[in-house]
C-alpha cells in the first residue's frame, strides 16, 4: 500500500449521545468556553488545560459519567482557575517510585506567553486554586518539577533575559503551607548566549535533561546535568532539540526474553525545524541513551533514525506504558478489533501533512523506536512514462530506465515522483545571480558542486540583450564555482545571473519529487543512490558530528559524512525494516539506449509508490470542521470498577477545545469523525 | 465641500436659514487611528509621527493625516519624554494635546488601512495610505516635517484635501463609475521594496462583468512610489482570495491571504508569492503544512532568509525559512509556531546585528503587543498597558536603543513603548500615551467621546 490521502471513515452513530445532523459528530461536554487550548497536564484522573486567552486553567474530570468539567462552587458553572496572564505552556510534579512508576504531586505549573511569573495551582480536587506565583527575574522559557513522597516539591524553571540564560531551582513546601510560604530560588547553571528550552527531570532523583538553543537560533546544545555536581553529559542529538522528555519503566518481552527497561533509559528528543531551515536534519523525533549520550538503537539494531510524521511540525508528544491502540497489524480471527498494547506507545501529534484536512495522530512504537508500519508492501514502480516539455505524454515510451531494472532501498524511498530530464536544469543552478565582474567565473558560494556539475555542461547567460543566446561549456570545476574557456559573447554583457544543465556524459538529471536532486545518469549507466543510512553524530567513526553519515562511515573523515550528493540528504532512510542493511542504496535502476528523438526539458517520469504507511489517524473536518490543529496530547489510563479505560486528550486550538479519543475504538490509517468527545 | 477645521467651528450655521450638514473630521485628536510612519527631521529631538484616522464609524465626512511634532505635544512640564528615559514613578504620561501645526493635517478616506513612507531625493517623505471606504483611494501626500501636501492637485477647497484627486486601486478606466477588473477594491496593505516599488493589497476581490459577483478575482497594486500611477497596467493579477498584507524583497513580493475556503492544496493563499519579474504566482502550500486558515500581518529579514506572517484560527507567528529567493524556484518552509494573544494583526521587525531580530507585534483583540525574540526562539515579553485594540506599528530605532507606536483602534490613542536595550527586549515598556483618550469608540455608553460629536 502506497502512502496515500486518509480515507473519510465516518460511522454511523450508533451512540446516543451525538448531537448535530451529520453523520458524523462530537459528543460534547457542558460547555466551558475554553479560549487558547495550548497546553495540557494528567495529574491523578484530572486533566489540566489552558484557556490562555481567559488567564485560566479548566479542569476535566476523567471519573464522571458523562465525563466532564470539575464544577465550580456553583455548579451550573465549570470551575475556572485564574492564573498568570496568557498560559501556554503547564508542567506537573513527577515523581517515580521505587518500581520506577510515574507518580503524581501536589502541583501543576502554568508559565504564561512572555511572562515572568509562574503560577502554582494545587492539583488535588480539593485545591483546584492558584496557591502562589513564583516571580522569575526574566521571561521564563521552560519548566519542569520534581514531586517528593511527603507532598513537597521542587520546581526547576529557566529564564531568559536577552543575553542569557539561567536554570533555576525553588523549593515548595506542601500545598497547606505554600500560601504562606517564602519561596527563594537559587540558581543552578548560568549561560552566556544561551537560551535553555525545555526541561525533563530524570528518575534518578538529581539529573535534568536540558536543551539548549544559541547562535540566533542556529545552534545549541543537549545534556545531561547533575544538579548536585553540576557535572554535564552531552546528549548527542543530531541537531538541536525544542523538546526533551523520557519514560517510566517498562516491561517488554524480546526474543523470548522478559526484560525491565528502567524509567529514564532513553531521553527523547524533538529535533527544532528552526536550526536549519527546517531541512531533513533537524526535523523529527529521536532518542538517547541516558547512559552514554549515543543515539538509542532501534528494533533493526542500528541507530534509530529520526522518526518524521509527515511534512508538517510535531506539535504534541507523549508515551504511555502498556498503551492501547487500534493496530490493523494485529487483526486475527482472536483479536479481530486489532487492539493491540505497545510495551511503549507513542502519540504524535502534527501541524499538517501537505493535505487540508489538517494535521494528524501518529502511534509509534517507542519501545522499537520505530514508527509503526501498517503495511506489508515494498517499494515499487508505479507507472512509468516519457514527456516532452511541455508535459505531453510521448508513446510510446522509448529506452529510459528499465522498469523491471530498479531497486529499493525499503524504508528509504517515499511515494513521489522520479523525474529523468534530459539536458535538466541542475538543481540549485537556475538564474544564479552573477555580473561581469565575475569575468569567466560563475560563482556559486553554498552549493555543493561535487558530482552535481561536470565539465561539459553548458551555461546560460541570463542578461538584458534577448540576443544573448549562446551557451558557454564549463571547462572546469572549482570549489564554488564554475570556469568556461569560452569567449563570453558581448551580447551576454552586463549579466544579472546564468542557468546550468547538464550536458556531456551523463545529460539525464535524476530528481525525485519529493526528495529532490538525486544524481545524473547517462545512457545504457547503471544509476545509484547511495542513501545516507544513519544519524552517527559524535560517534567513533564521525567524531566530529552530528552529520548525516553513510555506513560506513570513514574513520576520521567527517567530509565522507557529508551527504554523497550534497542535498538535504535526499533518500536518506526513514525507517529501518528488520531486514534493514545499511548499504542498500536506496535506488537503483539501469537507463537504456535514450529516445534518439529526445530533446531538452523532456522528462522519464518514474512514479513511486514506498509502500510504507505508518499508524496514524486523523479527524473528518468535513464534519468536524474547526478541529484541525492538534497540539499538546496526553494519554491516561482511568482505571473503573470495570476495568481499565485508556484515553487520549488532544489540545485542539483551532477549535478553542479538547478532543477525548479512546484509542480503542478509533478506525486506523482514516479519519475519524465519531466515538470522539470534545470539550470546549 | 471637504474642510478641515477644528471642532469648534463644527456645527455652525452657514446663513440664510441653511444648515451646514458637513462634519469636518478633528484635528485634535486621533479617531480610530490606524496606519503610522515615523521620521526624524534634522533638528528633531522626538521626531515627527503621521497618524491616519480610520473614521471608522463615519461620525465624520473623511479621515485624517495628522503630521505630530513629538517635540511638541503635550504643555511645558508634561511632554513627551526623550527615548531611554526611565518610566515617571506615576506611571506613563498621557499627552492629550497633539498641537497639530497649520498645514500638518491632511484630509484622507475613511477607513484607512496601513501607511508606507518613501524618501524622496529632495529630502521629504512620500506617504502612501490606502483607504477601503468609497472611492477606494490610495492617498499620497509628501511630508516636510510636520507640512503635507498632497501628491497631486488636492482639491478645490481645501489645499489640504488629498481624497478628491486620490487614485483609485478600483477604478476601471473603460467603465468609469464601475468596478469590473483590474480593480483592487477595498486596498488595505502595503509592501515597499528597497528599489521603491509600492504594492498595494486588497482585502475584496473584484467581480467581472462589474457588480455580477462572478469571476472573482483578487488583485494586488504594483506602483512606482518615485511616479506612482495607477493603470491597469498597475495590476497584477492573483486568482482565488484576497490579501492582507505584503512584504518585498529582491525577487519576489510576499503577500499574506485574508480567508478563501480551499477545496484541494493548490490554491492555499495563506501565503502567495509573485514573480516582480513575470507576475507568475507561486503557492508555498503553508496552510496544508501548519493550519491557520487565513494569514494577516507579514515581515521579511533584512537578508530575507526568514518570514514572519501572523496566522489566525489558531493565532500564531509562524516562522518560515525561506531559501533560493532569487531564483525562480524560491523554497519557503514553515519551522516554527509561537502561540500568539488574540488577534494578531501587524508585525514589523528590528535588526541587530550579530544577534536574531526582535519581532513586535500588535495583537488587537488580545489588546497587547508582544515581542518574538528569534535568539531565544519565542515570545520574550508581553507588553502589559497597551490601549484598546492595538492595530498598526512604526518604529523608531536609535542605536541600541528603539520606540515603537502603536495605534490603539479602539480607544483613539497612540501608545508610545520603549525599548532601552534592544539586547533585552523585556525592559519594554509603556511610557506615554498620546491622544485623548476615546473609549466610547468601542463602547456605546461610554461618555469618554462626549465633545466629539460636530
Amino acid at each position: 500500500m502506497k502512502r496515500t490521502r486518509l480515507l473519510a471513515v465516518a460511522l454511523l452513530a450508533g451512540a446516543g449521545l451525538l448531537f448535530g445532523s451529520g453523520c458524523g459528530s462530537v459528543t460534547t461536554a457542558s460547555a466551558a468556553q475554553l479560549s487558547g487550548t495550548y497546553d495540557l497536564a494528567v495529574v491523578g484522573d484530572l486533566v489540566f488545560v489552558t484557556s490562555a486567552y481567559s488567564n485560566e486553567l479548566r479542569v476535566i474530570d476523567t471519573t464522571g459519567t458523562p465525563r466532564d468539567f470539575v464544577r465550580a462552587p456553583n455548579p451550573l458553572e465549570p470551575l475556572a482557575i485564574p492564573v498568570v496572564d496568557q498560559p501556554v505552556e503547564l508542567a506537573r510534579d513527577v515523581r517515580y517510585d521505587g518500581e520506577g512508576a510515574e507518580q503524581d504531586g501536589p502541583y501543576v505549573y502554568a508559565r504564561g506567553l512572555g511572562s515572568a511569573e509562574i503560577s502554582v495551582v494545587g492539583a488535588a480536587p480539593s485545591q483546584l486554586k492558584e496557591l502562589t506565583r513564583v516571580v522569575a527575574s526574566s521571561t521564563v522559557t521552560a519548566l519542569a518539577a520534581r514531586g517528593a513522597e511527603d507532598g513537597t516539591s521542587t520546581l526547576y524553571f529557566a529564564t531568559w533575559d536577552g543575553t542569557r540564560g539561567t536554570l533555576w531551582r525553588v523549593s515548595l513546601p506542601s500545598a497547606e503551607a505554600l500560601p504562606t510560604a517564602t519561596l527563594t530560588p537559587t540558581v543552578i547553571v548560568s549561560s552566556d548566549g544561551e537560551a535553555y528550552r525545555s526541561i525533563a527531570v530524570m528518575p534518578d532523583g538529581h539529573s535534568l535533561a536540558l536543551a539548549t538553543r544559541s547562535g540566533s537560533g542556529t545552534s545549541g546544545r543537549s545534556l545531561l546535568l547533575d544538579q548536585d555536581t553540576l557535572a554535564i553529559q552531552e546528549l548527542a542529538f543530531p541537531a538541536p532539540v525544542r523538546r526533551l522528555f523520557t519514560h517510566p519503566t517498562y516491561h517488554r518481552t524480546k526474543g523470548g526474553v522478559d526484560q525491565t527497561l528502567p524509567a529514564g533509559k532513553r531521553i527523547f528528543g524533538v529535533l527544532d525545524e528552526s536550526t536549519c531551515g527546517g531541512q531533513r536534519r533537524c526535523r523529527g523525533l529521536i532518542a538517547v541513551e541516558s547512559s552514554t549520550g549515543e543515539i538509542s538503537r532501534d528494533d533493526s539494531g542500528a541507530p534509530m533514525v529520526p522518526l518524521v510524521f509527515g511534512r508538517g511540525l510535531i506539535n504534541g508528544v507523549t508515551v504511555q506504558p502498556q498503551g492501547t491502540v487500534v493496530d490493523p497489524n494485529t487483526v486475527t480471527t482472536d483479536n479481530p478489533s486489532g487492539r493491540f498494547s505497545f510495551w511503549l506507545l507513542g502519540v504524535v501529534t502534527t501541524t499538517g501533512d501537505s493535505n487540508v484536512t489538517g494535521g494528524e495522530i501518529y502511534f509509534f512504537n517507542a519501545d522499537g523506536l520505530q514508527q509503526e508500519e501498517t503495511n506489508s508492501a515494498t517499494p515499487a514502480v508505479a507507472s512509468t512514462s516519457e514527456v516532452d516539455a511541455s508535459g505531453t505524454a510521448q508513446t510510446p515510451y522509448v529506452n529510459g530506465p528499465d522498469p523491471d531494472s530498479f531497486q529499493f532501498g525499503d524504508g528509504a524511498v517515499e511515494t513521489q515522483s522520479l523525474l529523468i530530464t534530459y539536458q535538466g536544469i541542475i538543481p540549485g543552478l537556475l538564474e544564479v545571480a552573477s555580473t561581469d565582474a565575475d569575468g569567466q567565473r560563475f560563482l556559486v558560494p553554498g552549493v555543493d558542486l561535487h558530482g552535481r556539475v561536470t565539465v561539459g555542461d553548458s551555461i546560460q547567460i541570463l542578461a538584458p540583450d534577448a540576443g544573448c543566446t549562446t551557451e558557454l561549456t564549463v571547462t572546469s570545476v572549482e570549489t564554488d564555482a564554475l570556469v568556461t574557456t569560452d569567449a563570453i559573447p558581448a551580447a551576454c554583457a552586463n549579466r544579472t545571473g546564468f542557468t546550468v544543465r547538464a550536458a556531456g556524459a551523463e545529460p539525464y538529471v535524476v530528481e525525485g519529487s519529493v526528495d529532490g536532486y538525486l544524481g545524473r545518469v547517462g545512457v545504457n549507466e547503471h544509476f545509484t543512490y547511495p542513501a545516507p543510512a544513519s544519524f552517527s553524530a559524535s560517534s567513533p567513526s564521525c567524531p566530529s558530528g552530528p552529520a548525516y553519515c553513510p555506513v560506513p562511515c570513514p574513520p576520521g573523515q567527517q567530509a565522507a559524512c557529508a551527504p554523497a550528493h550534497g542535498n538535504d540528504y535526499s533518500a536518506a532512510y526513514f525507517f529501518h525494516t528488520d531486514a534493514f542493511l545499511a548499504e542498500v542504496p536506496a535506488i537503483q535502476f539501469t537507463f537504456g539506449a535514450g529516445d534518439p528523438a529526445i530533446q531538452r526539458g523532456w522528462q522519464y517520469v518514474v512514479n513511486l509508490s514506498s509502500g510504507y504507511q505508518p499508524l496514524l489517524i486523523g479527524v473528518d473536518t468535513s464534519y468536524l470542521p474547526a478541529w484541525y490543529l492538534p497540539g499538546s496530547v496526553v494519554y491516561h489510563k482511568l482505571q473503573k470498577d470495570d476495568g481499565e479505560l485508556n484515553l487520549i486528550y488532544v489540545a485542539y486550538p483551532s477549535a478553542q477545545g479538547v478532543l477525548e479519543f479512546n484509542p480503542a475504538t478509533i478506525v486506523p490509517n482514516s479519519l475519524n469523525s465519531t466515538n470522539l468527545v470534545g470539550y470546549q | 465641500m471637504r474642510a478641515l477645521t477644528l471642532l469648534v467651528a463644527a456645527g455652525i450655521l452657514a446663513g440664510c436659514g441653511q444648515q451646514d450638514l458637513s462634519r469636518p473630521p478633528p484635528t485634535d485628536r486621533f479617531y480610530f487611528p490606524s496606519g503610522l510612519a515615523f521620521s526624524k527631521p534634522a533638528g528633531s529631538t522626538n521626531g515627527v509621527l503621521y497618524v491616519a484616522s480610520a473614521n471608522l464609524d463615519k461620525r465624520y465626512d473623511d479621515g485624517t493625516l495628522l503630521a505630530v511634532d513629538l517635540d511638541q505635544v503635550g504643555a511645558d512640564g508634561a511632554r513627551l519624554p526623550p527615548l531611554g528615559q526611565p518610566v515617571p514613578a506615576t506611571g506613563p504620561v498621557s499627552i492629550e494635546a497633539l498641537n497639530v501645526p497649520s498645514g500638518g493635517a491632511a484630509l484622507i478616506s475613511s477607513f484607512a488601512g496601513e501607511m508606507a513612507a518613501y524618501p524622496l531625493p529632495s529630502g521629504a517623505l512620500r506617504l502612501f495610505v490606502p483607504s477601503r471606504s468609497e472611492g477606494n483611494k490610495l492617498q499620497i501626500v509628501d511630508a516636510t516635517g510636520t507640512q503635507l501636501d498632497c501628491a497631486y492637485e488636492s482639491g478645490g477647497g481645501d489645499p489640504l484635501d488629498c481624497v478628491t484627486h486620490a487614485p483609485s486601486t478600483a477604478a476601471n478606466a473603460a467603465n468609469p463609475g464601475d468596478v469590473g477588473v483590474p480593480a483592487a477594491p477595498a486596498p488595505f496593505g502595503l509592501g515597499l521594496s528597497g528599489d521603491g516599488q509600492l504594492f498595494v493589497t486588497s482585502i475584496q476581490s473584484a467581480d467581472s462583468p462589474a457588480g455580477s459577483f462572478q469571476n472573482m478575482q483578487a488583485f494586488a497594486v504594483e506602483l512606482n512610489a518615485a511616479s506612482p500611477e495607477i493603470t491597469d497596467d498597475n495590476f497584477i493579477s492573483l486568482g482565488y482570495g484576497p490579501t492582507n498584507s505584503a512584504a518585498v524583497g529582491q525577487r519576489y513580493a510576499y503577500f499574506s491571504g485574508r480567508y478563501f475556503a480551499v477545496a484541494n492544496t493548490s490554491s492555499d493563499v495563506v501565503l502567495r508569492l509573485v514573480d516582480r519579474r513575470s507576475k507568475a504566482i507561486l503557492y508555498p502550500q503553508i496552510e496544508p503544512l501548519f493550519h491557520v486558515i487565513e494569514g494577516r500581518g507579514l515581515a521579511l529579514s533584512a537578508d530575507e532568509q526568514r518570514l514572519y506572517l501572523l496566522g489566525l484560527s489558531p493565532d500564531t507567528l509562524l516562522r518560515l525559512d525561506l531559501s533560493a529567493v532569487t531564483s525562480s524556484a524560491p523554497q519557503v518552509r514553515p519551522v516554527r509556531g509561537i502561540p500568539l494573544p488574540s488577534g494578531p494583526m501587524q508585525v514589523q521587525l528590528i535588526d541587530r546585528p550579530g544577534h536574531g531580530e526582535l519581532a513586535v507585534i500588535t495583537c488587537l483583540s488580545a489588546g497587547t503587543v508582544v515581542i518574538y525574540d528569534e535568539d531565544l526562539g519565542d515570545i520574550a515579553v508581553a507588553i502589559p498597558g497597551v490601549g484598546v485594540q492595538p492595530t498598526n506599528l512604526a518604529i523608531q530605532r536609535e542605536g541600541n536603543q528603539a520606540r515603537i507606536f502603536v495605534s490603539d483602534f479602539g480607544d483613539g490613542r497612540v501608545t508610545v513603548i520603549d525599548v532601552p536595550d534592544l539586547m533585552r527586549p523585556q525592559t519594554a515598556r509603556v511610557v506615554a500615551y498620546l491622544g485623548k483618550l476615546q473609549t466610547c469608540l468601542v463602547r456605546d455608553t461610554d461618555p469618554s467621546c462626549q465633545g466629539v460629536t460636530p
